[in-house]
């Protein structure tokens, strides 16, 4: 480990402009210098296309940089030349692993630029899916997180689960990643006959799996601990500067959710626990991914016990033409806050649409926290961030 | 503290118990899943039904409808009405965001249950469905109406389709 | 329920199983509340600043005196000018005044955390939303406008740190030079060989399909 006044030179280093030699003036002890490494873009344990910089100390990191951009595919340009209702198939792509969420936002911003009232049984459905995606997404985080550490069953479990609630997915939506499901006004179709039975089933088997399959297979196993208690760590001061939303704000003890807090939709009529944990490092963020899951399940329970009757699409007209102003929807996907402004001039295709996405701003963190942890150290820390390449880059 | 060991033994204990479980995994080319009613599989035109009013080419999100119109009268009716004599989608670019199936007003193009696209040729994959063959990766063009040129000046490069309230009937 | 002695022989009725079996889950429970509560606790004993797991002391009072105090916060603690707009959550003020001093920190300002930057291309001048969140449901938003072609405009990442990648973003999309950043590179486009902003209304992309013409 690097010495304290080691840490916060390197601290300071971390944001110089990348593609920079090897500094000379930080040198270890026996005046040798450091080596500039690439990771990326095309790294096997890498989320996706993401190139850090890093300068190396013997196996210590003192510099990291963060590159990105590889997998830009400018969806705010997209969005700005297409009608508001062919928006939504684009921004499920942003976010490839809790796909709903996104949906979820861009159509609550465009529903306050409407000023549209939703049916309550369009918002119950919208908040189950929405608990759906976030088991879907973190499930599979955590057997991310296992596979970078070595372990190679843990995401065969996981991915299982994620057919399982994709089975449900496509005989509801149709499709089994992309959904395009959550519309503006609405849902595109009820829940189909049958199904929310299957939901009850699944849910109730899971809750039981959960034990067994994760908790007992992962916690108190000694080289997860080894390779994730007290790294990454960070402070709540820290995490609040950053802007971090979500489990990595959470795992800090930080409670914010923007389901509490900033309540939409059907989560008003929910009873549920917002999740923290007092130690903010990797294996505390594993804890807050398990705590949430159990939430789902909770709040998903409550939605399937009282599923209000009735419509589940509002009368908006043939053509969606909001008036002019702006919209903001937020929502909590399954990596923190999801913000979306959409601004409009009144004419068929939005004027501007921002993404506030929560992963770019939670990769901040990199080069703040990864400076002074060794190299492999930097594939748990990804764990902790769980960010997706596509939402990253937009 | 754990013991040492231990926490290897119970993910072994783990593995063990789904050893003699039910299998959940397919081969898939042999044997294919029932898929569920509402499933988005390839596109398909029912081109007897198509009244060529363009709205799933102007919703698509991808562009990978194209079509050309053209005013016939197919249906014997003695007045002349909008004819897709070209239809192309090019699977290669199409998300089956099922868009232009809403959006289609006697629903003539729907969802197959065929899944599986693939070809050598990018070319292969954009499916004609009219009589006369679409550029997919042309931008649709209006039917221009054959004006006589004028005299003595050169003809403007691009010509203008002038509106007349005929053409928002239908 | 079935006489107790039937319990003793070793014979147990399918509801009196139930009903152990309930109570044994009231148990586990309350023993994970007594874990909770011992968690809050410590948290409790942590030194000072760190009241219930925050760092920093939250806002007190109802939504809509918080809002009003933010507003008066930006108005006068920081030498702005006095809102124009006096709805509720807006505050429309002019760039150069949206940072003070360096050492001004998000206390000052009341609000914890920085939602996102917004930039609107308004052809001719550009339109920046800040929005800003107090994580206990109150939110505010900072409207400034930028005239000219290649405009310039105080960072705030003095006070949210966070700033620095939104900047990073708003640089790279439109050009919007931000003033006392630390780093200001592209975000997403490559650094060299590239001289556009992408989201500019006058960068035109070669893949739009105009109607035009079309009935």
């Amino acid at each position: 480990m690097l010495s304290e006044e080691r840490r916060i030179e390197s601290a300071a280093l971390s944001g110089r402009a990348a593609g920079r030699l090897a500094n000379p003036d930080v040198r270890d002890e026996f005046g040798l210098e450091t080596l500039d490494m690439s990771m990326g873009p095309q790294h096997p344990a890498m989320h996706g296309l993401l190139r850090l910089i890093l300068e190396l100390d013997g196996e210590t990191v003192v510099r990291c940089d963060t590159v990105m951009g590889y997998l830009h595919r400018s969806k705010e340009k997209i969005s700005e030349n297409r009608m508001y209702p062919a928006v939504i198939p684009i921004t499920d792509r942003i976010d490839y692993m809790n796909n709903i969420a996104m949906e979820y936002g861009y159509v609550l911003a465009v529903e306050k630029l409407l000023d549209a009232e939703i049916p309550p049984r369009a918002d119950a459905i919208r908040a189950l899916m929405n608990e759906f995606g976030r088991i879907m997404s973190h499930i599979p985080s955590i057997g991310f997180l296992m596979l970078e550490l070595g372990a190679f069953t843990p995401i065969l479990y996981a991915f299982r689960e994620r057919e399982r609630i994709q089975n449900i997915f496509e005989a509801v939506t149709g499709a089994r990643m992309m959904f395009h499901y959550i519309r503006i006004g609405g849902v595109k179709a009820d829940l189909p006959e049958g199904i929310p039975e299957q939901m009850w089933n699944y849910i109730e088997g899971l809750e039981q799996r959960l034990q067994p399959d994760f908790v007992d297979l992962i916690e108190g196993n000694e080289i997860f601990i080894a390779r994730t208690r007290g790294i990454g760590k960070m402070t709540q001061e820290k995490a609040v500067e950053m802007g971090l939303t979500g489990v990595p704000l959470r795992c800090t003890g930080a409670e914010f959710d923007v389901r509490k807090h900033y309540p939409y939709g059907w989560y008003k009529n929910l009873d549920f626990d917002v999740i923290t944990d007092t130690e903010g490092d990797v294996e505390a963020s594993y804890r807050v991914r398990i705590g949430e899951v159990k939430q789902s399940i909770r709040m998903i329970k409550q939605i399937l016990e009282d599923l209000p009757e009735g419509e589940v699409m509002a009368d908006l007209g043939r053509r969606i033409r909001p008036a002019e102003g702006d919209g903001i929807g937020r929502v909590e996907s399954a990596r923190g806050e999801y913000a979306v402004h959409v601004v409009s001039d009144g004419s068929d295709t939005p004027y501007r649409v921002h993404y506030r996405t929560p992963c770019t701003v939670n990769m901040q963190l990199l080069q703040e926290i990864v400076p002074g942890h060794y190299l492999p150290d930097i594939m748990p820390i990804m764990g902790l961030i769980d960010p997706v390449s596509g939402a990253w880059d937009k | 503290m754990p013991q040492l060991g231990q926490g290897i033994l119970k993910g072994m204990g783990v593995t063990l118990g789904h050893l003699f479980g039910k299998k959940i995994t397919r081969a898939y080319p042999e044997y294919k899943r029932d898929l569920p009613e509402r499933s988005r599989g390839l596109l398909t035109v029912d081109m007897d039904r198509c009244i060529a009013c363009l709205q799933c080419m102007r919703i698509c999100p991808d562009h990978c409808i194209s079509i050309e119109q053209e005013k016939r009268d197919a249906d014997g009716s003695g007045k002349a009405k909008p004819y897709a004599v070209g239809f192309v989608i090019d699977d290669s670019r199409c998300m089956y965001c099922s868009l232009c199936v809403e959006v289609c007003p006697v629903n003539c193009i729907y969802h197959t249950e065929e899944f599986e696209a693939q070809a050598y040729n990018r070319l292969e994959l954009a499916r004609q469905f009219g009589e006369r063959p679409v550029d997919p990766t042309v931008d649709p063009k209006p039917a221009v109406k054959k004006k006589k040129k004028p005299t003595g000046k050169k003809a403007p490069k691009t010509v203008e389709r002038p509106r007349t309230g005929e053409d928002e009937v239908a | 329920m079935p006489p107790a002695s039937q319990t003793d022989v070793g014979w147990i009725p399918k509801e009196v199983k139930k009903k152990l079996k309930e109570q044994k889950k009231a148990e586990q429970a309350a023993a994970e509340a007594d874990v909770q509560k011992k968690r809050l606790t410590r948290r409790a004993r942590r030194p000072e600043g760190y009241g219930l797991g925050w760092p920093l002391t939250l806002p007190e009072g109802d939504l809509q005196t918080r809002l009003k105090r933010y507003l008066e916060g930006f108005a006068t603690g920081m030498g702005w000018r006095s809102p124009r707009s006096r709805e509720p959550g807006t505050d429309r003020d002019r760039a150069e005044d949206l940072t003070g001093g360096a050492d001004d920190r998000a206390e000052r300002l009341g609000v914890l955390h920085l939602s996102f930057i917004t930039v609107v291309d308004r052809v001719g001048s550009f339109e920046l939303t800040y929005e800003l969140l107090d994580l206990r449901g109150g939110q505010v938003r900072v409207k400034t406008k930028v005239e000219g072609e290649e405009p310039v405009i105080d960072s705030v990442t003095g006070i949210y740190p966070t700033a620095n990648w939104h900047e990073r973003e708003a640089y790279d999309m439109f050009g919007v030079a931000f003033k006392g950043h630390p780093d200001l590179r592209r975000l997403y486009m490559w650094q060299d060989h590239f001289d556009h902003h992408p989201l500019l209304k006058s960068f035109e992309i070669s893949t739009k399909r105009t109607f035009e013409n079309l009935r």
